[in-house]
């Protein structure tokens, strides 16, 4: 037997729901800003008073009573827990409103209180970061409060505080359908979060990962290609980007450049918690008509030539594939041959180089590196706190074996952190520190991943750094074959250090790198890294859900949902015997009648009803029976459920004739 | 059924959402700033899930109901049927007449399963004289969460009839029918008035003569009908002309006349006698009411009527008039110095004539 739903449970049920959304707001502020005694402290005065509302005589009253209570409080908390933090202190404001409303229980409470759980919940957002669980809980108790809060409106409306039985919903029913709304309300609210950051904005182009390079010497917080990158920071390496294009890559025979190739622009060797440096360079000049050779080319790999083109954003910045041999066509290069770095000097206008390399994935590395402990590549940062990363290689079997470990780091950092295009978010100092040990949404972008991969490599004994440059880039309007890359492109990616040569590892989901790249050009990672066997061992289902919630695969399916909404209704399905067959015709008919007596100065006023035109015509004695006869033929069309038949045509018919002749009768008197 | 198709707008609560939704948005698009595009998120997503999931087809409603009568500005009791005929379930659908419940709040329909006919009772008061062929309703839903709300026009083919609003008689009206009841012509008749018939109370009517016996066994009030003392033929004279020269007329005047007239009928029909109507409009119309078709014939013709402008009347058209012993004579279109009135000013009151 299917329970009702009592009116009076409506309520109730309302007022649940709304101290469910205040408690969840509240539970989202971070106890390190908002200790419990002052969350104590802001919150039982307001609700104090909420209960007390309908006892006080007086408004004064309960004002005078509120502030005491507050004065009160506050002293209290101040002894108790002492001064609390100044975003925090102006946070705070909300609170008292928000316990007052959720208590008082009035039917205009449901909305502001909502409203001001909702401001809660964001300053809790901009102080402690996103915890999911909590949002999605409050977002679900939300929905279901605006739903209830819908039902009881049209309640109030209709003025009826007790519906029948039969009227009563079936608590299954309702149930049923708020909890669709409330899940389609979080799959939009998920969706639309996506499909928001595909909007470009005017202050920062999304992009996958560094700065431009014009920041790094504008600016303090030098990022990116420069010579160091912090990690960290207000606003994030995101809105340095400005979404320059840097170079356009292709092939001297017009054969198409890969999608998944690397370009270096710079390393950062030198480990720090929130800043990466270049390290020590050994720096030499050639002159322009000798190529800059980094390396002799591995006897029996082909080798293959790129020409470079330099555009506006890339200014002294020489891109370079990982294992490239020279560099040729620039004036006024310089760099280290034996750590690949190269520059150009400053002012010269020589946009063009080409590149020699080759590509060396399927040869052996071999060992690492003895010497690279030497070269500083396994040194970590001063007052590096090992434990809890070596928790976590632990946690994650990060054994010895170099390609083992990278392996297995790369899977761990995968499942522990979720990739986000902004600033890790949590009780830490340090970005990275918040991107690997937060409590909850442990996020952040290829540079942290990077970082991150990087110093375990270390504590592993297995000597890298942290290469920067474009990666993925799209395929050229102009030019058949070529790719360009623009800062949205800019990439960070580790380098492992072996005896012969230095093997690309990127921890970055490779779903993540190169956004804007289409899904089909997303290459497995270069030489040996382990992604593409990771890739391919495959975590199916985090490759399927990367698919899923791409951004512009949810604005498609949203834009989709608001079309289908927006579809034509059309008319509603006639019910059996609603429409009168020949309706339309007769009314043709009619018209012809009421223009011809119109003809004759019977004209028939405006809303006035066909039975009253009749009266009046009959009391001037000019309703014809033909004419009356058409009218009651059409009166039974339309009205009747009678088909428009040979018979009444032929009446109606008749009937105009006779309004015709109507004219002539006139005339003659 | 003529029918329109719904319109969906946003309500005061969806306003604000959608407000501050946008702003969220505008900002996590100039600051590309992730809270700011949560935020958004969370404000979005219920206007776009209220939007989506909205009821649009609530115009595929049907409603069924008879014909109805009643006075302009008294309250009445309607009952009718509204079938769904779309294919899902409608859900908090308020249904309101504007016509007859403006003072009165619209009915909530909890729920509407498709093709079962609810069974709608509501309180109703037609407030302007009028004759209506089509009724018109609307339903609205702001189902599921408030934001949006959607609203249709219902149309429906059935009579509405809002007869002049009943008024108090004139002091010298009632004096001028109790003086020719307390004379009667028949001096062979018994002292007291004859008992006719049995008929429903109305509730501005004197209470004494409500037959309390029948009135309990009926179970609504009922009174006595008296007939043998009031002349067996009164004339009543609408005259809905305008005087000459004049193109508008006091509507105020027109529509207390025209309640004059009906209450006047309802008065001496209420006493048993025959009421010969003459309504001087465009064309001149005669009743002889004798029972209650005659009378809803003219209280339809009441319902439907508007001012004439003035033309000359044959003088044959009193003949009738004259020969009966009393008669009154309403000057509904302001025509008070008609010559017709004056030649019959010896047995005729006018009823009315000082409104003004």
């Amino acid at each position: 037997m299917k329970r009702p739903v009592p009116m009076s449970l409506a309520r109730r049920t309302a007022a649940l729901l709304l101290l469910c959304c205040t408690t969840l707001a509240l539970a989202n502020l971070p106890a390190s800003d908002l200790p419990l005694g002052w969350l104590l402290a802001f919150t039982l005065p307001g609700a104090t008073l909420g209960l007390l509302r309908k006892k006080a005589a007086r408004p004064w009253d309960l004002a005078l009573l509120g502030i005491l209570l507050q004065a009160g409080a506050c002293y209290l908390a101040l002894e108790v827990e002492g001064p609390m933090t100044r975003p925090a202190a102006l946070a705070c404001t909300i609170l008292p409103p928000l316990a007052f409303v959720t208590t008082r229980r009035e039917e205009s409470d449901l909305s502001l209180g909502l409203f001001l759980s909702f401001c809660v919940l964001l300053v809790g957002i901009i102080l402690d970061g996103i915890h999911l669980p909590l949002i999605a809980a409050y977002a679900g108790a939300s929905c279901l409060s605006l739903y209830n809060a819908a039902h009881l409106t049209a309640r109030a409306a209709s003025r009826r505080p007790a519906p029948t039985p039969s009227e009563r919903p079936r608590l299954g029913d309702v149930l049923v359908s708020s909890g669709g709304i409330a899940l389609a309300c979080l799959l939009s609210a998920f969706a639309i979060e996506r499909a928001l950051g595909l909007l470009p904005s005017p202050t920062g182009p999304r992009g996958s990962a560094v700065s431009s390079p014009t920041d790094s010497r504008s600016t303090s917080r030098t990022v990116g290609l420069g010579e160091s990158f912090v990690l960290g920071g207000s606003q994030g390496v995101l809105a340095e980007l400005r979404g320059e294009r840097l170079l356009r890559a292709r092939s001297p025979d017009g054969s198409p450049v890969a999608a998944d190739l690397y370009l270096r622009s710079g390393f950062f060797a030198v480990p720090g918690l929130d800043r990466w440096q270049t390290g020590p360079l050994t720096r030499t000049k050639v002159p322009s008509t000798v190529p800059f050779v980094l390396r002799p080319p591995e006897p029996r790999v082909p080798v293959e030539t790129l020409r470079f083109e330099r555009l506006a954003g890339s200014r002294n910045f020489v891109f370079v594939p990982p294992d490239t041999c020279e560099v040729r066509g620039l004036e006024g290069l310089y760099g280290d041959a034996a750590r690949g770095w190269l520059r150009q000097e400053e002012g010269l206008p020589q946009e063009v180089y080409e590149v020699v390399w080759q590509r060396l994935d399927g040869l052996p590395a071999g060992p690492l590196d003895p010497n690279a402990a030497s070269q500083g590549l396994l040194s970590v940062p001063d007052g590096f706190d090992r434990a809890p990363f070596h928790e976590l290689l632990e946690a994650w079997q990060v054994g010895d074996p170099p390609r083992t470990a990278m392996e297995r780091i790369a899977a761990g950092l995968r499942r522990h952190c979720r990739y986000d295009r902004s600033e890790p978010i949590g009780p830490h100092p340090l970005a990275l520190q918040n991107f690997l040990f937060a409590a909850e949404d442990r996020r952040g972008y290829c540079m942290h991943f990077a970082s991150a991969a990087a110093l375990m490599l270390r504590l592993r004994g297995i000597p890298c750094r942290i290469a920067v440059g474009v990666y993925g880039g799209e395929a050229d309007a102009e030019v058949d074959g070529a790719r360009s890359y623009g800062s949205q492109h800019a990439h960070a990616w580790v380098e492992v250090r072996f005896q012969r040569r230095w093997v690309v590892f990127d921890p970055t989901p490779p779903a993540e790198r190169g956004r804007r790249a289409p899904i089909a050009a997303e290459p497995a990672p270069a030489s040996e890294a382990p992604d593409a066997e990771a890739a391919e061992s495959g975590d199916l289902l985090a490759e399927t859900f990367d698919l899923l919630t791409r951004p512009w695969l949810l604005a498609v399916a949203l834009l989709l949902a608001l079309l289908t909404a927006l579809w034509p209704a059309g008319s509603p399905r006639p019910a059996h015997g609603i429409t009168p067959t020949g309706a339309k015709s007769a009314r043709r008919l009619l018209v012809r009648l009421l223009r011809a007596l119109a003809d004759a100065g019977h004209l028939r006023r405006h809303g006035q009803t066909l039975e009253s035109f009749a009266r009046e015509l009959g009391r001037q004695k000019r309703l014809l029976p033909e004419v009356s006869a058409a009218m009651f033929a059409y009166q039974e069309v339309r009205f009747g459920g009678c088909r428009l038949d040979a018979g009444r045509e032929s009446v109606l018919l008749r009937g105009i004739e006779a309004a015709s002749g109507l004219r002539a009768m006139a005339n003659r008197d | 059924m003529a029918t329109s198709s719904s319109t969906v707008e946003l309500t005061l609560r969806g306003r604000v959402v959608a407000w501050l939704a946008t702003l969220a948005a505008g900002a996590s698009w100039l600051g590309d700033d992730a809270n700011a595009r949560l935020a958004a998120a969370m404000l979005a997503a219920p206007l776009l899930v209220d939007f989506v999931g909205k009821q649009r087809r609530l115009h595929h409603a049907e409603v069924r109901l008879g014909p109805r009568r009643t006075s302009a500005g008294a309250p009445f009791s309607e009952r009718l049927a509204l079938v769904h005929r779309g294919r899902g379930r409608l859900r908090d659908c308020l249904f309101t007449e504007p016509r007859t419940m403006r003072s009165e709040p619209p009915v909530l329909l909890p729920t509407m399963a498709p093709g079962v006919p609810t069974t709608v009772g509501y309180r109703a008061r037609s407030l302007q004289r009028s004759h209506v062929l089509e009724r018109v309703f609307v339903l609205v839903s702001a189902w599921p969460l408030g934001l949006f709300r959607t609203r249709a026009v219902l149309s429906v083919t059935a009579d509405l009839i809002t007869e002049p609003a009943r008024v108090p008689l004139q002091a010298e009206v009632v004096q001028g029918i109790a003086e020719l009841e307390q004379a009667p012509r028949d001096r062979t008749s018994l002292p007291g008035p004859d008992f006719h018939s049995l008929r429903e109370h109305l509730p501005d009517e004197d209470a004494r003569s409500v037959h309390a016996l029948r009135s309990a066994s009926v179970g609504m009030l009922v009174r006595r009908v008296t007939q043998g003392r009031i002349p067996r033929t009164v004339g009543i004279v609408l005259d809905l002309r305008r005087p000459p020269g004049r193109s508008n007329t006091s509507a105020r005047r027109f529509e207390w006349s025209l309640g004059a007239c009906a209450s006047l009928v309802a008065y001496l029909r209420a006493r048993a006698a025959q009421v010969q109507v003459l309504v001087l409009d465009q064309a001149h119309t005669r009743f002889l009411v004798k029972g209650p078709a005659q009378e809803t014939d003219l209280m339809t013709l009441l319902a439907e009527a508007s001012p004439a402008p003035h033309h000359t009347l044959p003088g044959e058209l009193f003949d009738e008039f004259r020969r009966l012993e009393h008669c009154f004579w309403i000057p509904a279109g302001a025509f008070l110095s008609s010559p017709e009135l004056a030649a019959m000013s010896a047995h005729a009151t006018v009823v009315g004539g000082e409104f003004e």
